[in-house]
């Protein structure tokens, strides 16, 4: 057993608490700006969205489960990932087009393309986040975060078989749109 | 995992890998942090200059925004806090920290709890020794670390015991780095003041330096590896603050069995211990868990120059990074 390991189990001495806050942010800030640049596929975005939900942890201190802090802080990056995203389509809304539309406008020029499909990393991330937000996030869960159907389903609160499904879909779509930007 | 599966992951880490920030872009975050802090927005609120939000900034501070893991590249002076004359303070220190030099295999393992304890093999974090703890107290400037029964061994076989003082003078950097040098240290202690400098990167909980470090040592050819031996020691997910030591197992069999302990100092979680088992068909290891049953199943290890690349099997119920993880040996 590591000694004096950072513990999330108890809140009552403010002590602890202040080492399990100031853990939490040192633990997880980077997870969770990663966790934001999936989802959003912008660093300004994503450092700010950590930052909401940081301020949204001490708004609302202290968090309803305790032992699962790391879930509470991914689950608050992801909903306010979603709200950026409305945010963000709502102000796009008129555009002619997003910028994940290109990948697979098949009247895109190429220049264009070129541009946004530097190389398949990238492509597979824009595709991954040009999903239905149901599926980004559950890819984003089973893939990136890695997390079993079991997490993923207490992660975004649905069920496993939602999760198969989000999956499933998700793949199948990043799958023919592969094929399709050939 | 299929292949698709498999493309999926590795772009998605492989993206966010190649994200480049600096550690300007680092203080300039640190300060948008600051001017949120006091910004209007929060002014009104009761919480406001409540402890848990001091507590927050001052951890930005701390930390630097350890955002900066995800760097690829930083200026060449790294940033020092702002520490003044006060003290590290014990939330600072607490983690895994290596000795930065590259022959030196030492870790030191700070507990929030104000403990010290040292080690250059895998054992520590399963069996500290007794009479090698230490406890260690913020002091101006830098800290105290404090052994009542000190015992030692030089290289020459020499030993000593005793009560032990030694009085740190220490800076931290915001990349996850901590220089030293002994101001004063009592007559029974192995170390003496002097001017040389100690410098250490912190390993766990992840920290920029630490998602930096380099494999180190001799160079060595690839080699696929066939048992346990070569797994024994101390090694970080490279990263990430997720260290894995590994160690011959007390009531195996030798070659084929280890014990295995999954740690990081970052993550509230117990640390894992399990059992490691090599295959009989020469180069696929299994990590099993103490509790549980779902086990982790690697179809290959490649070493390398203290960096070892494992695969995961298809199928593998457990992980303990991705599909593919790289290793750096810290001991």
């Amino acid at each position: 057993m590591v000694t004096g390991a950072i513990r999330v189990g108890s809140f009552a001495a403010q002590r602890e608490r202040e080492q399990v806050l100031t853990g939490l942010f040192r633990s997880h800030c980077v997870e969770l700006v990663r966790l934001a640049y999936v989802l959003l596929g912008d660093r300004q975005r994503a450092e700010e969205t950590v930052q909401e939900v940081y301020l949204s942890l001490f708004r609302h201190w202290p968090p309803r489960d305790h032992a699962s802090a790391l879930a509470y802080l991914r689950a608050g990056v992801i909903n306010q990932c979603r709200s950026d995203q409305r945010r963000t389509i709502r102000a796009r809304r008129g555009e002619p087009h997003l910028r994940a539309s290109l990948l697979w406008s098949e009247n895109a020029s190429d220049t264009a393309t070129d541009v946004v499909i530097r190389d398949e990393a990238s492509r597979l991330a824009e595709l991954v986040r040009a999903l239905p937000r149901r599926q980004r996030e559950v890819i984003t869960c089973r893939y990136y975060l890695q997390l079993s159907e079991r997490e993923t389903a207490e992660l975004l609160e649905i069920g496993i078989g939602s999760v198969k499904t989000h999956a499933h879909r998700g793949l199948a779509a990043l799958q023919t749109r592969l094929e399709g930007s050939r | 995992m299929n292949t698709l599966e498999r493309r999926v992951t590795d772009a998605l880490h492989e993206q966010v890998d190649e994200l480049p920030i600096s550690t300007k872009d680092l203080a300039q975050l640190q300060r948008e942090l600051h001017r949120r802090a006091r910004g209007p927005e929060l002014r009104d609120r009761r919480w406001v200059g409540s402890r848990p939000w001091q507590l927050v900034v001052a951890a930005c501070a701390v930390t630097g925004v350890v955002l900066g893991v995800l760097s690829l590249r930083s200026d060449p002076e790294p940033p020092k806090l702002p520490a003044g004359p006060g003290p590290i303070t014990l939330t600072e220190l607490a983690g895994v920290w290596k000795v930065q030099d590259p022959d030196n295999p030492w870790l030191w393992i700070f507990g929030a709890d104000g403990t010290l304890t040292h080690s250059d093999g895998p054992d520590v974090p399963l069996t500290p020794v007794e009479g090698t703890a230490w406890t260690v107290t913020p002091v101006s400037g830098g800290f105290q670390t404090v052994n009542d029964t000190a015992r030692w061994r030089t290289g020459d076989g020499v030993t000593g015991a005793g009560a032990c003082i030694v009085t740190w003078g220490a800076t931290l950097s915001t990349e996850g780095r901590m220089q030293g040098t002994v101001k004063q240290a009592g007559p029974t202690c192995q170390l003496q003041p002097s001017d040389e400098v100690w410098e250490w990167i912190r390993i766990s909980p992840a920290s920029i330096a630490g998602t930096n470090l380099s494999p180190h040592g001799a160079i060595t050819n690839e080699e696929i590896l066939t048992g346990t031996t070569k797994l024994f020691g101390t090694w970080l997910l490279k990263g990430t603050g997720k260290v894995l030591a590994v160690q011959p197992s007390a009531t195996g069999p030798g070659r084929e069995q280890a014990q295995y302990t999954l740690y990081d100092f970052g993550v509230a979680a117990e640390p894992e211990t399990g059992t490691v088992r090599w295959q009989t068909d020469g180069w696929t290891f299994v990590l099993t868990p103490d509790q549980g049953t779902c086990s982790a199943v690697y179809e290959k290890a490649a070493y390398r120059t203290s960096t070892m690349v494992a695969t995961l099997a298809v199928g593998s119920c457990a992980r303990l990074g991705g599909a593919i993880d790289t290793w750096i040996r810290l001991n």
